[in-house]
């Protein structure tokens, strides 16, 4: 048996260590999300784009060290399972908003990046990241490699979902979903905001789900959003869709107090919400980081902080975001942190 | 945003169309959708106005912001239209904000039924293009009080077709719509619009609710946006801890406690989130915020910290 041959047959590489490895910088840069230090499921929503210079929520849409890395894991995700992108034939005007929303910030926000010229209807963009340029007809989807938002959602960080808003809800009717933490837009594709976040636990009794989309919809174009999520993952494992489960669900049982640094990351998913320009739709951008413990624990305020917020989680809580089997050994690894103040 | 005026246009005696381009060198104008309204600012007064018009262009087709205003009787107006017809010119630069949309066309309705009162004829201006252009039905029904009132029924009846049917209604004459066949003659599936008076809209709303339409299919221009009521000072008394914290008039109730240190779990600080909800054992509460239901309001056992005041000078919270 030629064990080469199975090897170099996986479709995606499992982890990819050494290329998504946090610089001392995007250490610096972790969007840390807990504000104090016991769990509180809030909608926690901010303004977007308001933070300082080099922060993570500096401009609507972050770009940082792992963009060329993610842009080709993403590339590689969609040739082994080409149903990651999904779009409802009815969302065209809003793949062309998000188009438009991605090339006017990327080209404001980085120019020494990417660059994007208008005449008229006639537009040219150009990616330097990934040495692209292609010139198309705003508006004509025939003038485009492929539907406008897989072409530009295959040149932009993080995971991207386009809602229609009609009938006073929200509707997941297309997305490119290839860093998914434990959910697949396959699934979801259609769902109304309440049906999507069926599986959360305990918030639907608290109200959080009805009042938030009620604020979701008020959101106008000028002035978009953004709420933290977070998880943890085993592995520096971008693609923990349910898709990809049985490669990555056994993995909660490796932990062991040896291995728990260097495998455990927080997950950490900014999520930004634009509303969109022409048809009033609604993008929801989610930019997810990852860090392993080991490179958390070098801002010893985040291990402390961390390890409360993990102790005051409910169990319904932690069994949704698929911690309990390795959490205790996380809170122990973390208890040199705890300075009792 | 700064707009040149580049166009204007009467359309029958009292309203005139205006048309802003960006100024030179400010990059193409933000997008919008059907129903977006344009806030811009007038040199009336002390210290001018912000008038909100809805755009009647398609940004589909168009690399301008187009509105369309009726000019106000003096007695019943802060100036704002008057200072548009009689001294705006081609040439003149107004700040803008850039569209919001609070008025959405549903995508995916089986038929749109849009009925207008006099000048709430404006956001079907951008709507009936772009319902045509998707195929779907559409009925128009305006009403209007004389001919001098008729502004676009020339427009509007270049869109009838078979899937698109427009009644026209001069009330001067007694002609006036009938909502109940208008309402009860639609299929399951069919969404309702109104824009224009008061009266109108809370008439179209009642006679919908009556026939049992689902709310989410009956839309309705709001038109005051800003809550123009004064901010009075209150106290508030903590029944948990027996303190009194007092609130200005300068400032919100989760900012009087945030100074006095009491922590409240907080988030969007406009009443839009609900997050700094907090129980109220007693008082009543001006709510202010956009995120308690009808229901929460009538049990009064709640308000939003950020924005919302007492009815009554003082409040005692369960904090």
């Amino acid at each position: 048996m030629n064990t080469e041959t199975l090897v170099s047959a996986a479709p995606v590489p499992p982890l990819m260590e050494d290329r998504f490895a946090n610089g001392a910088d995007s250490i610096l840069r972790f969007p840390f999300p807990f504000e104090g230090d016991s769990y509180n499921y809030t909608v926690n929503l901010r303004k977007a784009g308001q933070g300082a210079r080099g922060a993570f929520d500096e401009h609507w849409f972050d770009v940082d060290e792992h963009y060329v890395a993610e842009m080709e894991l993403r590339e590689k995700v969609l040739a082994h399972d080409p149903e990651r992108y999904q779009a409802l034939p009815h969302m065209m005007e809003h793949q062309w908003d998000t188009l438009e929303l991605i090339m006017e910030k990327y080209s404001t926000d980085y120019p020494q990046h990417f660059e994007l010229y208008r005449d008229g209807k006639r537009w040219t963009w150009k990616n330097k990241l990934l040495n692209l340029e292609d010139t198309f007809s705003f508006g004509d989807e025939r003038t485009l490699p492929r539907e406008p938002l897989d072409y530009i959602t295959r040149q932009a960080q993080g995971d991207w979902v386009l809602m229609d808003e009609r009938d006073n809800d929200l509707s997941m009717d297309a997305g490119m979903l290839t860093f998914p933490a434990d959910w697949s837009l396959k699934f979801d594709l259609g769902m109304s905001f309440e049906e999507w976040h069926g599986p959360v636990p305990m918030a639907h009794e608290a109200g959080v789900f009805k009042r938030a989309k009620q604020f979701l919809m008020r959101i106008q174009p000028a002035e978009p959003w953004q709420r933290f999520n977070w998880t943890m993952t085993i592995g520096r494992r971008w693609d923990a869709s349910v898709e990809m489960y049985h490669q990555w669900g056994v993995d909660r049982t490796s932990i062991t107090p040896e291995n728990v640094g260097q495998k455990v990351h927080l997950r950490v998913e900014v999520q930004v919400l634009p509303r969109l320009r022409r048809s009033h739709g609604l993008l929801f951008q989610i930019r997810t980081y990852l860090i392993s413990l080991d490179e958390l624990v070098t801002n010893p305020a985040w291990a402390k902080r961390l390890r409360r917020v993990l102790q005051s989680l409910p169990e319904p809580i932690a069994d949704y975001k698929g911690l309990t089997r390795y959490k205790d050994t996380v809170i122990n690894w973390l208890s040199p942190y705890e300075d009792g103040v | 945003m700064k707009l040149h005026l580049v166009e204007t246009a009467m359309q029958g005696p009292r309203v005139k169309t205006f048309r802003f381009q960006p100024v030179e060198g400010s990059g193409p104008l933000p997008a919008y959708s059907p129903g977006s309204a344009l806030r811009i600012h007038l040199p009336v007064g002390e210290k001018g106005l912000w008038n909100s018009y809805s755009l009647t262009s398609n940004p589909w087709v168009d690399d301008a912001y187009s509105i369309a205003v009726r000019r106000e009787d003096e007695s019943s107006s802060k100036g704002g239209s008057i200072y548009l017809h009689d001294r705006a010119k081609p040439g003149d630069v107004f700040e803008v904000e850039p569209p919001v949309n609070r008025f959405a066309l549903s995508r995916l309705a089986a038929k749109h039924v849009l009925i207008a009162g006099g000048i709430g004829i404006t956001p079907f201006l951008s709507y009936l293009p772009v319902i045509a252009g998707r195929g779907q039905s559409v009925e128009v029904h305006y009403s209007y009080r004389g001919g001098d009132n008729s502004a676009f029924t020339d427009w509007l009846y270049h869109f009838v077709n078979r899937y698109c049917r427009v009644n026209v209604y001069d009330t001067t004459v007694n002609h006036r719509m009938n909502l109940s066949l208008i309402l009860g003659l639609q299929s399951a599936g069919a969404h309702v619009y109104v824009c224009g008076p008061a009266s109108l809209i809370e008439a179209v709303r009642q006679t919908a609710r009556d026939l049992g339409w689902p709310a989410s299919q009956v839309h309705y221009e709001h038109f005051s946006q800003a809550d123009e009521r004064p901010r009075r000072p209150f106290a508030v008394m903590l029944q948990n801890s027996g303190r009194e914290v007092q609130v200005s008039d300068s400032e919100s109730l989760l900012e009087a406690l945030e100074r006095e240190g009491v922590p409240v779990t907080h988030s969007c600080r406009i009443g839009g989130c609900g997050s700094c909800e907090i129980a109220v054992s007693a008082g009543q509460v001006e709510h202010r915020d956009h995120c308690l239901s009808e229901e929460d309001r009538k049990a009064g056992c709640s308000m939003i910290a950020c924005v919302s005041r007492a009815m009554n000078g003082q409040l005692v919270l369960k904090l």
